[in-house]
């Protein structure tokens, strides 16, 4: 997706202090002789380093384009053949936003109720927030789909799944 | 190679070596006919379980996928009207004229016949040009190896998504979670900020799962791709049967589709994407090739499907000769090939000679499968084409999750599967690629490790880049940076008043 300069300026800053937190992990020198100039922690200081410039030249970027807005399109007229470039509408974050988090407490619960248990709430979950409404299918979609996975992995797989702490 | 084929042809035609294909094949298809999945989110599902099994098997499931979805992603766009990957776009333009008047069966199998040429040329490049890359590359010592995983991560890097610095910024991020954890000379831990958990480094598998599966699970929500899904028409399916006008007036198109995509397939960054487009105007350029937009174009399917295939087949042709992949799905096959211990490049070929051979056999069958099981799969396949996305996401994400739990039985990957989740997501905000950080998650502790026993066998960096072909790469490398970020600044220049 094409991103605003706040977005750009937001990255930067983003880029800006993972370089600049890798730095500061790498300020001692390593514990153990070294035979290359490089050494355990020349490459990720110098990747951090190529990080923060990065970082600088998305900020410059931003600036650059928040000081010259994009130019606004021809108006069309009634005999133009080509078509005009649709736009691209507004994502919906709170959907991204909500799946993350389902997913995130599917996570934490797998090890807590085990994998029936937890894919089948996490199911009942998820399915409403992706816009499932019907209760039977909330709840019956899970079911066979939880069946199916744990036949495949436990079963055809030999995959050891978590399991209900005893 | 080609005095080794009958033995390779015998170990691809062993029967769990057809199982691998066959399964490989009805998956690619699948994949590639449910808008929102495609080839990669499969084969990084199944990652956990090929890196288990026998290195031969792996890329034959995954090469029969992505041939599969060469193919498959043709269904939707036909009988939906909406691409099964981004590479049908065009597909969508030629094809669905036909479904709408009731003739979606006739586009298909133009589709099907210009996926088997681009497929039949794909291969012949594979195994006519794969030996004498990796006979060239045997003169490759570090200092070569580190300069080839740079140009495969900086051509990535520059070449995919809009903004080159954005691309190098991706690259970096991927590198730096690729030199967590114990450093490859000394031993020494790196950059793991006191967590315990890092001390043996980010398993790439489940980081990949992440970055380029997961997230696209989280983005489709928020595109909103079940209510376009759901809003499509669907055309009317019909059995097709084989035509032989449209056979005649589809060779020429799908042999320029395929030489399109022989080109663009090596290129790392360009991918099928790339070469459908070109190949569809290449199509519409001679006059007896132009139709009319609302007829459909016979030339225009066979072109665009032609170059697709070819594009996959010889794209693999950089990924195992010189680990240089063209696309993400290449990515995830140089995983697997790395996570078992083996070595791309003319390691591959002395380690296990009868890989490569295997490999150029498994594609020729698959090539004659794709032919079968992709006519019988054009009527269920439809149907998938429009199965509800809510479900598919449910259980995509539920199988990865738990994938990524099986690969090692450790809790710590699914954490690692859903960070890596989150940084997609998050790159995908930011506009930043995210090919360039899975390639460098992929190469970045190998590159290291090259680039620092480089510099012990040369003496330093003056011994280093004085070396005729490490020199010689590097300058490819800085014309490609350079390249891009003039193309870059035009563009920015155009855009702006």
């Amino acid at each position: 997706m094409r991103s605003s300069p706040r977005a750009n300026l937001i990255t930067a800053a983003v880029m800006f202090l993972i370089g600049a937190a890798v730095l500061v992990s790498l300020r001692e020198t390593p514990d153990v002789p070294v035979e290359d100039p490089l050494g355990p922690y020349g490459l990720p200081r110098a990747l951090a380093v190529g990080l923060v410039a990065v970082a600088a030249l998305i900020a410059a970027q931003a600036w650059w384009s928040a000081l010259r807005p994009p130019r606004r399109p021809p108006p069309v007229t009634e005999d133009a053949t080509a078509e005009p470039e649709a736009e691209e509408p507004a994502p919906a974050y709170l959907h991204g936003g909500l799946t993350i988090a389902v997913t995130v407490g599917y996570a934490l619960l797998l090890p807590v109720l085990g994998f029936v248990a937890a894919s089948l709430a996490f199911g009942i979950a998820l399915l409403p927030v992706l816009g499932t409404r019907r209760l039977r299918t909330i709840l019956a979609v899970p079911a066979i789909a939880v069946a199916g996975l744990w036949l495949v992995f436990a079963y055809a797989l030999d995959v050891g799944l978590p399991t209900f702490p005893r | 190679m080609l005095e080794n084929l009958p033995d390779a042809f015998a170990a691809a035609l062993h029967p769990r070596a057809m199982m691998f294909i066959v399964l490989g094949m009805v998956a690619g298809i699948v994949l590639g006919a449910m808008p929102g999945l495609g080839p990669t989110m499969g084969m990084a599902i199944l990652l956990p379980f090929v890196v288990q099994t026998d290195p031969q098997y792996g890329i034959f499931l995954f090469s029969a996928i992505i041939i599969g979805a060469g193919f498959g992603n043709a269904l939707p766009a036909v009988f939906v009207g909406i691409p099964g990957t981004p590479s049908a776009l065009l597909t969508v333009a030629a094809g669905r004229p036909f479904a709408l008047r009731g003739e979606g069966g006739r586009a298909l199998l133009v589709s099907l016949f210009g996926a088997s040429v681009g497929q039949v040329f794909g291969v012949l490049a594979f195994l006519f040009l794969i030996t004498p890359l990796v006979a060239f590359s045997t003169q490759f010592l570090f200092p070569e190896f580190f300069a080839l995983e740079l140009l495969g991560m900086t051509a990535a890097a520059a070449l995919m998504g809009r903004n080159p610095v954005k691309g190098v910024g991706a690259m970096l991020i991927g590198l730096l979670i690729a030199l967590v954890g114990p450093d490859p000379v000394t031993g020494q831990p790196r950059l793991t900020f006191g967590v315990d958990d890092l001390d043996q480094g980010i398993e790439a598998v489940p980081a990949l799962i992440g970055l380029l599966a997961l997230r696209e699970l989280f983005i489709s929500p928020a595109l909103g791709v079940g209510a376009k899904l759901k809003d499509a028409r669907r055309g009317t399916i019909r059995l097709p049967r084989p035509r032989k006008d449209d056979l005649i007036e589809a060779s020429g198109p799908a042999a320029v589709g395929s030489a399109v995509g022989l080109v663009i397939g090596p290129l790392p960054g360009a991918g099928p994407t790339t070469a459908s487009f070109i190949s569809y105007r290449l199509a519409s350029l001679p006059r007896r090739w132009r139709r009319r937009p609302e007829e459909g174009s016979i030339p225009g399917i066979a072109a665009t499907d032609a170059s697709q295939n070819a594009c996959g087949t010889s794209s693999l042709i950089p990924t195992l000769a010189l680990g240089i992949p063209g696309d993400p799905a290449d990515v995830l096959i140089l995983a697997a090939l790395t996570a078992q211990g083996l070595i791309v490049g003319p390691q591959l070929a002395q380690s296990d000679p009868t890989l490569l051979p295997a490999v150029g056999a498994g594609l020729l069958i698959s090539t004659v499968l794709m032919i079968v099981i992709g006519y019988l799969a054009i009527w269920p396949s439809a149907f998938l084409a429009s199965a509800p996305q809510r479900f598919i996401t449910f259980v995509a994400i539920m199988a990865m999750i738990t994938g990524a739990y099986a690969y090692r039985q450790s809790m710590v990957d699914v954490w690692v599967c859903l960070g890596a989740g989150l940084l997609g997501y998050a790159m995908w905000w930011a506009d930043l690629p995210v090919a360039p950080a899975a390639l460098a998650l992929v190469l970045g502790s190998m590159a290291e490790s090259d680039l620092r026993r480089g510099l012990i066998l040369t003496d330093g960096f003056g011994g280093f880049v004085s070396r005729p072909i490490t020199a010689a790469i590097l300058a490819v490398i800085a014309a490609i940076l350079v390249g891009s970020i003039a193309r870059s600044v035009t563009a920015a220049r155009r855009r702006s008043v």
